[in-house]
């Protein structure tokens, strides 16, 4: 079990997603920052499927009642045991009854803690994400409160991890907590913190002025306060259409940018709408979709142009990248290297 | 591509197959066809599909398959299919109390229209309609088919809580609140039937495409059923 100690802003159980109930009304929920949490499943011996506890703005405060394998991926933030800053982006092995705090989150919005063994609530749907708007899924369809016990699935026993019985093994002065000498590299963890969108053009696109075209792809954005999992608004240029445009409801899907009348876009994300009836003027390619999971209101955005096989292509060469990073988590893992 | 539909591309991981501009009859058929060949026969990386008034989306993973793949499959599966021998899903009737609390819009469309609310209630229970797509909430359901003579604008001030199983009115659209919402639609009954749930799959009791018809009960009859819902 994890006890909350504090929750966090909005802090809510993802795992990647929601499929296959998407004509019933049922979107796609899981976490926003797919590379944060997959990357944080795998520290831990999980597969990326796994789910973990995806934390917005403020981090929860959190105790385990068991010797715990976990790990923090995501944006920067400050981890403590004991007052002792513990680091990110590597497994953390904590004895049980052990207090780990996430402070504020900065340089980008959201953080994801996943543990051995997953976290264990209930599946609905063939999923564990919560879908917050339709009170579903994750811990009791909500965000965590305090006192809340969290359930943990089951794994092999923390003290059987090859990593922790090396000799370059560190950890805090009270030896609470213990980390390995590797962890992912920077120029990895820098991969999502960017507000440079690459985009293509959506179906509604050719009605937009050319002034409004013009403005998408040369102008900054700014991440409204109205951001949250099922969109984010932006502030910045108002962009025109060239003639009014009669919509029927169709299909959207996270990363497609709308146009409501105000002329200021909004991103749909994971716990966006299934259907739209406002204008589709982008689709953020799937290759950025983390970085618009890390987007925090007031931080610039830019969009940048780019072909759907040039996209289709990008994305292919990302999981050849991924594949390789997990490969190499494992065999740090298990002391192989 | 066909004469009857076109596929383009939403975004990286999605395709748009459009069936026209209009929402006549056979652009429904012909979406209701297109989404049941996809549900018998999805091709490899095909994730899943949502249909709406005259187009159906379908979600798509590009690492296994490019977007020319897609259109591909898609135009192989259409070409190969044999429509004729397609049953169709069954029509699914849903018990209605109109009017009284459960239906407090009932008079206003009524006066609206210059209708009796029984008249009301009589058309609204005549047609035939069709579920056109599900969305804004899990399970709600858009449906054609309403009788001009009931189109009434949404109202000016939308409710902060419409109740779960609310039957309503918006412009040329009848539907039902599966889960108690904010709403804006034109109230004239209540459903005892749960409309979604998550321990059944599939979850929600419509299913885009299928037709649909009211029936008017009994309050009596209505709480009967409600218990037995419980």
């Amino acid at each position: 079990m994890i006890r909350v100690l504090r929750a966090g802003l909005m802090t809510t159980v993802q795992d990647l997603g929601r499929v296959g109930f998407r004509r019933y009304g049922v979107v796609m929920s899981g976490a926003v920052d797919s590379f944060s949490s997959s990357v944080a499943n795998w520290l831990v011996g999980n597969k990326e499927t796994a789910a973990c506890l995806e934390m917005t703005l403020q981090g929860a405060i959190l105790s385990f009642d068991e010797d715990s394998i976990v790990a923090v991926c995501g944006a920067d933030t400050e981890l403590k045991v004991a007052n002792q800053l513990v680091p990110m982006w590597r497994p953390l092995y904590i004895q049980k009854d052990t207090v780990l705090s996430i402070d504020s989150v900065f340089n980008g919005c959201r953080v994801y803690l996943a543990v051995a063994g997953g976290i264990g609530t209930t599946e609905v749907l063939g999923s564990r994400s919560t879908y917050l708007g339709a009170r579903f899924g994750g811990y009791h369809g909500r965000a965590l409160f305090e006192d809340d016990d969290i359930p943990v699935g089951s794994s092999s026993t923390p003290k059987d991890t090859p990593w922790l019985h090396s000799s370059m093994v560190r950890g805090t002065r009270c030896k609470r907590c213990k980390w390995p000498s590797w962890g992912v590299s920077k120029r990895e963890r820098r991969s999502i913190l960017s507000g440079s969108l690459r985009a293509l053009p959506g179906e509604q696109y050719n009605v937009l002025s050319e002034e409004g075209q013009q403005l998408l792809w040369t102008e900054e954005f700014r991440v409204s306060s109205q951001a949250d999992r099922m969109g984010i608004r932006l502030d910045g240029p108002v962009i025109s259409l060239r003639t009014s445009v009669e919509m029927v409801s169709e299909g959207v899907v996270p990363g497609t940018v709308q146009l409501p009348p105000s002329g200021r876009p909004v991103i749909l994300l994971a716990d966006g709408q299934t259907t739209g009836g406002y204008p589709r003027i982008l689709h953020v390619a799937s290759i950025d979709l983390p970085k618009v999971g890390q987007l925090r209101p007031g931080q610039p955005v830019f969009f940048t142009q780019v072909e759907l096989e040039s996209a289709q292509s990008l994305l292919r060469e990302r999981q050849a990248e991924l594949q390789q990073l997990e490969h190499t988590i494992n065999q740090r893992r298990k002391g192989e290297n | 591509m066909s004469n009857e539909w076109k596929i383009s591309p939403l975004g990286d991981s999605a395709v748009l197959i459009s069936f026209g501009t209009s929402m006549d009859r056979s652009v429904q058929d012909h979406v209701q066809q297109f989404a049941r060949l996809l549900h018998q026969h999805p091709f490899p990386g095909c994730i899943e599909y949502v249909p709406a008034y005259n187009s159906v989306t379908v979600l798509y993973d590009p690492i296994i398959c490019s977007y020319e793949h897609v259109v591909l499959a898609i135009e192989s599966i259409w070409a190969a299919s044999d429509l004729s021998s397609q049953p169709l899903l069954s029509p699914m009737v849903i018990p209605v109390y109109y009017g009284g609390a459960s239906g407090p819009d009932l008079k206003y469309l009524a006066d609206y229209h210059d209708l009796t609310e029984s008249e009301v209630i009589q058309l609204h229970t005549s047609a035939q309609y069709v579920v056109s797509m599900i969305g804004f909430t899990p399970g709600f359901p858009y449906l054609t088919g309403l009788p001009t003579e009931l189109a009434t604008p949404r109202r000016a001030e939308p409710r902060t809580s419409v109740p779960a199983g609310s039957v309503g009115i918006a412009g040329v659209q009848t539907g039902i609140y599966p889960q108690e919402s904010p709403g804006g639609w034109q109230i004239i009954g209540n459903t005892p039937i749960p409309l979604f749930d998550v321990s059944r799959i599939p979850p929600a009791l419509l299913q885009p495409l299928q037709p649909v018809q009211f029936q008017s009960i009994s309050y009596d009859d209505y709480l009967a059923l409600k218990e037995d819902y419980r």
